[in-house]
Parts: C-alpha cells; structure tokens; sequence
C-alpha cells in the first residue's frame, strides 16, 4: 500500500510548469496522481486559501496552518510517517517548510517539487519518495 | 565520493563495507544527496571551501553496535562525530567539527527505556526526541512534565549535552542540571555508568546524581570523551495551575533596583520561573533619534533615554512576565509577596495575567504560542521565524538562517546595561542590525543575552556575521562574561578565551582526551579539544 504513496515529480507536475507557476492546486494534474496524504496550506495569505479551497475540491485531505506546522506534525504526519513515508503538498511559508523537510528526511523522502513565488515568497511544494528511492514513475 | 582526511576512496569504501557489516547497508550513508542531509542548514561557512561537512554517516541501533563502529574506528583510524537527533541549529546542525569526518548518527536509538512514577524520571537513549518523551508521557496518561527547548524536535540527550535549556521551572529547565545517571561507551568500547549506576542492580541511578568518588558525567558534556548511550532526566509532576503577573518600572535606571529585588526572589526559590527581561523602549521600532542615542560612545545617558521614552509616549522602560506553577493558592501568595516586595521600587506597576489549569487541552495548546512554558514541545520557533530579505543588505540578499552569539552575564541591572553598551558596539562596528534590551535567566544565576545574527545567501555578509560572532565571544571575554554554548565553527575561538593560567583548563581536557581517545575518533575538535595528531592543525 505505501507504493500507492509514492508521487514522482512529473505526476504532481502533470500539466507542466504553468501549472505550478498558479496559485492554486494545479487543475490539470495527472488523474492518475495519488492523493497526498496531507495538503498543507497557510491560510493567513490568499493564495494558501486559493490553494486549500482547491485542494478540498479534489478530495485532498488539508491542513491550515498559520506558520507554525507543530499540530499537524504532532497529531498527524508524524503518526502517518512511524508506519512508512506518505507524500504531502502544499502551498506555504518557506520557513514552514524548511521544517517539514527536515522531518521527512527521516522517513527517506524529500522535498520534489519547489517553485517559490518571485512576488510573495510563497513555496508551492511536494515532499514525496525521490525517484531513487521509490518505483519508476 | 568524500572521504575522512587521509583515506583513500577505495580504502573508505571497504571501511564502509565493514560499517555495513555492522548496522546493515541501508544503514550507512555516503551518497552526495543523503550526506547532503548532514550539512548545517545555517552555517556561517555555507558553500565556502572550509564548510564544515561530513563523509558518510552510520546509524547504529544498539551499545553493541556503536562498540564494533568504534572497533573498526579505530583500527583504520577514521574519525566519527556523534549526533543525537543532529538538529542543534545555529549551533552546527549534524555538521562535524572536523570535515571528512563520518557522523555517527543516534537516532535509531530512539526508546524510552523506563518512566518511573514513583520517583518521578526518564530513562532515554539518545534518538528519543522531546516529542516522543513528551508522546509517551501523554499516551500512558502518565503526570508528568518534561521540559523541552524552544524546537522540540531535538533530543534530551544531545541537547542536555550541550547544556541547553528551556521554560519550566528549575530544576527541571536546566537540562544538564535535570539529568540524573549516565551510561558511556569510551573509544576503546568499554560501557561505563556514572554516579550509584555503578553498582550492579542500582537501585539509586537516577535518584541521585552522586556516587563515591568524583562526579564524572560533567566530562562527556559540550566535549569528545565518550558516546553517550542512556540518560536519565527528573521529570516535574504537573502543576494544578499557573498564574501569570506582570511587572513593569517606568524608568532607564530602574533595572537596578529591579532586578536586585527579582534575583533575591529568585535565590529565594519564591521565583523559580523562566522570565525575560525586556525594554519596550530599546525594543521599539527605531528612529533616527533612537539611532543617535545607540550610535553614541556611552550608548546614551539614563537621562537621555528617560527623554526619548518620554517624548514617544512609552510608559515604562523594562518590564518582565513572571509564572507561578502550583496550586492556585500557593501561586497567588507567591504573586502577593512578590508585590510586596517590588513595592520598594518606585513606580513599579504590576498587571495580574491569566490563570491556567493543567492539563491543558489539545485546543488550548493549539491556540497559545507560549506553550514551551508548560512542558509541551513545539516547532513554531523554526516554522513560523520570518523568511525573506535583510534590512540594510543588498538586492537579492535573503535570510536563510541565524546564529545565536549566547554570552551569559551576571544578573544584575549593572551587568545587563553594561553588556548592552558592549554589544551594541560590537554589532554598530560590525555593520549590523540588532535588538536591545533582551535579558533571560535560561540557566540558574546567570542572564543569557542572545545576540541573533542573521545568516544569508551572501558570502561577503556572512563572513561580517562570523566576524561579529568572534567579536562578541571576545567582547564578553574581557569583561568577565562568557558563551554558554557555541557554534562549532567557532569551538577554537571561543575556547581559546579561556585562557587562565596558560591555557591549563585546555591543558587538561587534552589530557583527558589522550587517556580516552588515543586514536583521536570521536568527535575531533569538539569545544576546542583535539587528538594528540591534530593539534596545532586544527578545522
């Protein structure tokens, strides 16, 4: 079942780049996507609400935070990553980030996909198994 | 491939092979992209040819483990640097000290071994972090308080190690004071346990921290004598309540006074809380006329700032949150005596806070941002800190990190604005922006004054912060103060402060580590102390 996890860069990418250049969770992504076992956004910006919004339509299972990313680490992810890493997106702080990428390298994944937003500063990001590790995309 | 200085590629690659041998492949690290995960997100060196960076990393997952690694250490001479849980930001992350150095990473020794009820501790190995021990203590229903350092993520044991400290009351705050019992395993493999944990079936280990003969734990902390492989840490029963005052004093000079009467209080153990001193006039937004004032040889005159607070409508010149743990009304005595005695401080002002009851509930912790002060780990810290471009820097410049220059100083008013001139200089010579007017009792009888240096992308700026970050080390030295935890690109720096008698206290851990490591594996170069054959040579 964790292979049902495992997300490549091109899936999440699916449409291609303009895709990631939007805001919001990409509507031409790959049908064929796993869903993210979490879908983080900060919802103190508009483009993190955008995000959730469009996430939730989707089916994804999402978390607002405001910065701080400690509830869903403690009562969530880090539950979810005892039992085997599960890929996660979001649209967030790069502090925020900064952190959760350092809790998955525990569980072996990393952040695959990174594109920051030249004018908010805002990272829209896929932590998943790379593709060394996991099955070929 | 990186290899430890000295070592062939393909020599490092059979040594390897041995570590595999050992903990299993998957449990040794040396390609580029999971070596990478090793590297200091926030050093001052970032992408310079001296960057402190490792070889490989092994992660063993028993004593008998770490024994074979340090049998195969030692026979071909390769140098490991041990790591907890390897967080430890803006202190070095998991980086070794010594580059091409293999990281001898703990963090699948990660379980709680015993909680005792009864006598109130912990018994963890070094991968256990502060959210496990904090998971475990909730899951099991289990009464008990543990403190935790502003990231959670960290381990009890590294942290204690290198003297870190957090919220709660003493003397469970200071982290290396709160632990009780230890058990080492030295270079040549021997297991030694410290205090009554010599005695076979101890019964005392971690109730009390003496044995017969010397109390010897103090080596193996912020140093290279050993591995540590269990801990025992006091746990705080949890408090009924909190309740929470204020306390302000409306002028410069003030702090004297005030923080005479607050340390008494504290000495007294009727203040045994983690409190900040802070200045909403040194912390206000800055002016030109604010500027001048800091920019000045004195620093500015008591008189000078009592104006400028005055003229900008800032009421009071240094106030502090003080806590209160226990029943309600024990706490509310504590907080009436407290006033009682700040009554003989003209103008002090005191604001009754909150009272809180423990447990708190999973909405309550998550609604407060101050949750460190009531034992509960947290990450905001790091994910929630500001991103994004430096005041006073050029195009392009981002944040990606920070230091903390962390001289501690005596408590005592004088102390606290002397060492504010000092350091405003040190930052104001160097080009740098800076806070005032920030004081805290982290450890027992000392203020640590965190001087926060911002780590960028921009090489020409990070050498500026690296250069501040020596010159406060310095500064504090020639006034008697000192570093109370260091980044281990400065370990030889700040060491070499410590200068009395010819270097005789360096003198002595060298000597230590001759006896415990001839061979010089572990961990060369931590807080100055070098192998015999390393010496001189030094990072």
């Amino acid at each position: 079942m964790l292979q049902d996890y495992f997300v490549t860069r091109r899936q999440f990418v699916g449409g291609g780049a303009a895709a990631l250049a939007a805001t919001a969770v990409p509507a031409s992504l790959s049908p064929h996507l796993p869903i993210p076992y979490r879908a983080i956004f900060d919802e103190r910006f508009e483009a993190g609400r955008r995000f959730g919004a469009d996430a939730l339509s989707r089916g994804w299972v999402t978390r607002a935070i405001r910065g701080d990313i400690t509830h869903v680490w403690f009562h969530e992810l880090s539950l979810r990553w005892k039992r085997g890493p599960a890929p996660i997106a979001g649209l967030t702080t790069a502090p925020s980030l900064f952190v959760l990428e350092r809790l998955s390298w525990d569980v072996g994944m990393r952040v695959t996909v990174r594109e920051t937003d030249a004018t908010t500063a805002l990272v829209h990001w896929l932590i998943s198994l790379p593709a060394s590790r996991g099955p070929a995309a | 491939m990186r290899t430890p200085p000295g070592v062939s590629e393909a020599d490092f690659a059979r040594i390897l092979q041995q570590f595999a041998g050992v903990v299993g492949s998957q449990w040794v690290i040396s390609s580029e992209d999971e070596v990478a995960t090793y590297r200091d997100a926030y050093s001052p060196l970032w992408g310079e040819s001296d960057e402190k960076v490792a070889s490989a990393a092994v992660a063993p997952d028993s004593v008998e483990q770490i024994q074979k690694i340090l049998a195969i250490a030692n026979r071909f001479s390769i140098p490991l640097y041990t790591v907890s849980t390897g967080r430890n930001l803006a202190y070095g992350g998991s980086s070794p000290v010594y580059s091409g150095s293999v990281v001898l990473d703990l963090k699948r020794m990660n379980r709680v071994l015993e909680v005792s009820e009864e006598y109130a501790y912990a018994l963890v190995e070094p991968g256990v972090s502060y959210f496990d021990l904090y998971r475990h203590l909730r899951d099991k229903g289990m009464k008990f308080w543990i403190d935790v350092p502003d990231p959670g993520w960290g381990s009890p044991v590294g942290n204690s190690l290198d003297h870190g400290a957090g919220r709660i009351p003493l003397p469970y705050r200071d982290h290396f004071d709160a632990h009780c019992g230890m058990e080492v395993v030295l270079a040549n493999g021997q297991v030694v346990r410290t205090g009554m944990g010599a005695i076979p079936g101890s019964k005392l280990w971690h109730q009390t921290k003496y044995g017969p003969g010397p109390l010897i734990d103090g080596i193996f902390s912020q140093s290279n004598f050993g591995v540590v492989t269990k801990m025992g840490f006091w746990l705080m029963p949890e408090p009924e309540a909190v309740l929470i005052g204020r306390i302000r004093v409306p002028h410069h000079d003030d702090v004297i006074p005030f923080i005479r009467v607050l340390s008494s209080l504290m000495y007294s153990n009727i203040v045994d809380c983690n409190f900040t001193i802070q200045s909403p006039v040194f912390g206000s937004p800055a002016t030109a006329e604010k500027e001048a004032l800091q920019a000045k040889s004195d620093g500015g005159t008591a008189q000078e700032w009592d104006r400028y607070a005055a003229t900008h409508g800032l009421e009071h010149f240094w106030e502090t949150e003080l806590r209160f743990y226990g029943p309600p009304k024990i706490n509310t005595a504590k907080w009436e005596y407290v006033k009682e005695r700040f009554a003989a401080v003209n103008g002090a002002q005191f604001v009754d806070g909150e009272t809180l009851r423990f447990p708190l509930t999973d909405e309550q912790i998550n609604a407060r941002t101050d949750v460190t002060f009531y034992g509960i780990p947290s990450l905001s810290v790091f994910s929630g800190m500001a991103a994004g471009g430096l005041t006073g820097t050029g195009a392009g410049v981002q944040t990606t990190g920070h230091l903390d220059a962390s001289p501690i100083v005596p408590i005592s008013g004088e102390a606290l604005l002397k060492a504010q001139r000092v350091f405003n200089k040190v930052f104001h010579d160097a080009g740098l922006p800076r806070g005032l007017g920030f004081a805290m009792n982290y450890h027992w009888r000392t203020f640590i004054m965190f001087q926060g240096l911002q780590i960028t992308n921009d090489k020409e700026h990070n050498a500026k912060v690296r250069a501040a970050y020596e010159r406060c080390a310095q500064a504090a030295a020639e006034n008697g103060w000192g570093i109370y935890r260091v980044h281990n690109a400065f370990h030889d720096k700040v060491m070499g402060l410590l200068s009395f008698n010819d270097h005789a206290l360096r003198g002595l851990h060298e000597r230590l580590k001759d006896a415990l490591d001839p061979n010089g594996i572990l961990s060369a170069g931590r807080y100055g102390i070098w192998p015999r054959h390393l010496r001189g040579r030094q990072s």
